[in-house]
This record gives structure tokens, sequence and C-alpha cells, in this order.
């Protein structure tokens, strides 16, 4: 029995929301979550998608990779806002947001499946609808990157 | 080495996920389709390419059939006479296709020379314009042109002056200008349909005439 869009957002929401604040940061996380799901609701290839879950990571990813520019401008924002302000409200420390502006949008998607879900490189290219060779590639570079980043 | 890197990555990413704020709810979230365009199968996409192409080509099309079709309202029918060479703008060359019985032959051809006479036979044929040519050479002509076709050649030296007849989308004049048969002449529009001058190939000018073209003498 298919979901109905409330049940399948319910359903979804909170992971997706989960996966989209490590690729653009908590502010504009749920935003990001919403517009895919409206995106992904009006489409007319919807209710022919088998695998759902899989699908709305990559409407999450795509709707991320639109939003890039105005993301980095927002996360520059949020990191001069840290200099100046506690941190509190988000309670991310901003040398964390600005480890993880090092990285590309698929680097960072494969970064958060992996040490955050603990997925493989098969199952996280399985949900971003990419190749596993892809994914071992992405999650090369981001450590790569990262360790210059954190052990400077 | 390494165990240490995942260990400060996994703990950045559970530091940055923890923070995630919650779900929009699904009424306000899902309310609006306002948002962002859903992506479009191939074949709604192909069909709405198609049909944005074929609103362009007819568009186009349309616009070249209005711009061939209206009337150009700045274009003056003028000819244009230095030096005794003359250019006739959109006047058919050939002298011999002349329409011998149509009624303005006959005022030319008997030696009519009065301005009344070419000024009648403007009026009555529609002249778009007279051009004067010629130069030094006692063959100077003018020839009289419609929209069929030259109506006339008249020897130069028989007229005592032009009748030209400027025409533009709505207005139609006749003007008259005196002519000194001893001196070339030449009508030079000076724009599009704003003014004309007439002249002398010395430069002198003879007239000038302007929207809504009435002529007005200069020098001598």
């Amino acid at each position: 029995m298919r979901l109905s869009d409330a049940e399948t957002y319910e359903k979804y929401a909170g992971e997706l929301v989960r996966f989209a604040t490590g690729l653009v940061g908590p502010d504009d996380a749920a935003d990001v979550v919403a517009d895919a799901f409206v995106r992904v609701l009006g489409s007319a290839s919807w209710p022919d998608v088998d695998k759902q879950r899989a699908y709305l990571y990559r409407t999450v990813l795509n709707e991320v990779r639109m939003r890039h520019r105005s993301t980095m401008r927002r996360r520059a924002r949020e990191l001069r806002a840290f200099d100046r302000e506690a941190v509190v409200e988000i309670e991310v420390r901003p040398q964390v947001l600005e480890a993880m502006s090092v990285l590309s949008t698929q680097q960072r998607a494969a970064v958060i499946l992996t040490y955050w879900e603990d997925l493989t490189p098969g199952e996280v290219a399985g949900r971003l609808g990419v190749s596993q060779g892809s994914v071992r590639r992405h999650l090369a570079r981001g450590r790569s990157k990262l360790r210059e980043v954190l052990h400077d | 080495m390494i165990d240490r890197l995942d260990r400060e990555i996994r703990s950045m990413v559970v530091e940055l996920i923890e923070a995630s704020p919650a779900p929009h709810p699904a009424h306000k979230a899902l309310r609006s389709k306002s948002g962002p365009a859903a992506p479009l199968s191939l074949r709604s996409g192909l069909v709405r390419m198609l049909a944005g192409a074929a609103v362009v080509l007819v568009v186009g099309l349309a616009g070249v059939w209005v711009g061939r079709n209206l009337v150009p309202v700045d274009t003056a029918e003028i000819p244009i006479v230095k030096g005794g060479e003359t250019e006739l703008t959109g006047a058919p060359q050939d002298l011999t296709e002349l329409d011998e019985s149509h009624p303005a032959i006959r005022l030319p051809a008997q030696g009519a020379t009065d301005r009344e006479s070419f000024a009648e036979a403007a009026s009555e044929q529609e002249l778009q314009f007279v051009c004067a040519a010629g130069g030094e050479d006692p063959s100077w002509e003018l020839c009289l042109v419609a929209h069929e076709g030259v109506l006339a050649v008249v020897p130069f030296e028989s007229i005592e002056g032009l009748v030209a007849r400027v025409t533009d989308s709505d207005l139609t004049q006749d003007v008259l200008v005196p002519l000194d048969t001893d001196r070339p002449i030449g009508i030079r529009n000076t724009g599009p349909l704003a003014s004309v001058d007439i002249e002398y190939v010395d430069g002198t000018v003879v007239g000038s005439m302007s929207a809504p073209w009435s002529p007005s003498r200069e020098g001598s």
C-alpha cells in the first residue's frame, strides 16, 4: 500500500534533515528537505519510483547542489556570527562547519553517510545513485582534505 | 593515525548531525507547491521544449511577415542626383519600356514645359518623383517615374521646373522646384524622409523640403 504524501514526509523527513544538516548545516537543512519534498511529490515520475528512500536522498543532494552558492554565503555569515556570539543555539563549533566547508557536496554526502549511518561504500552508492568506485573516490578525497584541515 | 582521523571525523559528523533541527511540520512543508518546480519527465521536457521552439518560430515568422508588409514610414522615394549621374532609386532603368498609351505621355511628348502641366501630370499619374539627370550634356532628361515605371522622358532644356511628388505612408505632396537649366541640378535626400535638399551640383541650394514637404527656397 502506497503512503500518502504526508505519511511519506513523516516517515523520511527526520533522517533527511539530518543528512541535509551534514551537507548544508543546521540552519538550512529543514528548508532543503521541505523543498526537496515539494519537488519530489510534484514530479510526474514519483508514483513510479520503487526505491523512494534512495530517490529522496538523491533529491536532497541535488537540492543542496542547486543551493550551493547561497549556502556558501550563508555559511560564511554563520561563521562570522560565531566569531561574535556564543555557540549556544546551533551547538556546532565553527571549526566543524569550517572543516566541512572544504568538502564538495558529493564528498560531504559520502562522509556523512559513512560516518553517521555507518554505511558501506556499496550502500552509500545505492543511496546516492552513484557507482561504488565514485563513493570510494569521494570518501578518500574527503578524508584527505579533512586530514589537512584537522591536523594543520 | 587513520583511526585517529576516523575518530575525529566521526566526532565532527556527530556534532554536526546532532545539531539537526526538527523537520518542518508536514502540513507546513507540503502546504505550498509554489516551491521549486518539479522535475520534468523526459517526455514532458521534450514536449515543452518543442512547444517553446514552435512559439519562437511562429513569433519570428510573424515578425518577418510584418516587417516585409509594413509600409516604410521614413523612406523618401527621391532619387539622388549628383554630378550629372542619376541614381534612380527604385526606378526602372529601361527607358524604352514606356507606356505611350498612358495619358501622361502626351504631356511631355507634346513638349509641354510649363510647371502647371507637370504638376497636373504628377497629380494625375501619382508620380512618386520626378528626377533630373544629365550634366553639361544637352541630352539632359527629366524622368517622370510612377509606381508602374517610367512614364515619360522629357528633354531637360524644355522644362522650367521640377515637380517632385513625395510619398510616404500617409502623405503625398507635389513639390515644384524652379529650374535653371543652365546649371546641373541635383536632388539629395539628406535623411530618411526628414529633409530633402535640392541643389545645383556646384553646391548652391535651390531649396529644401522637409516634412510636411512644402518647398522653401534658399539661395539662388
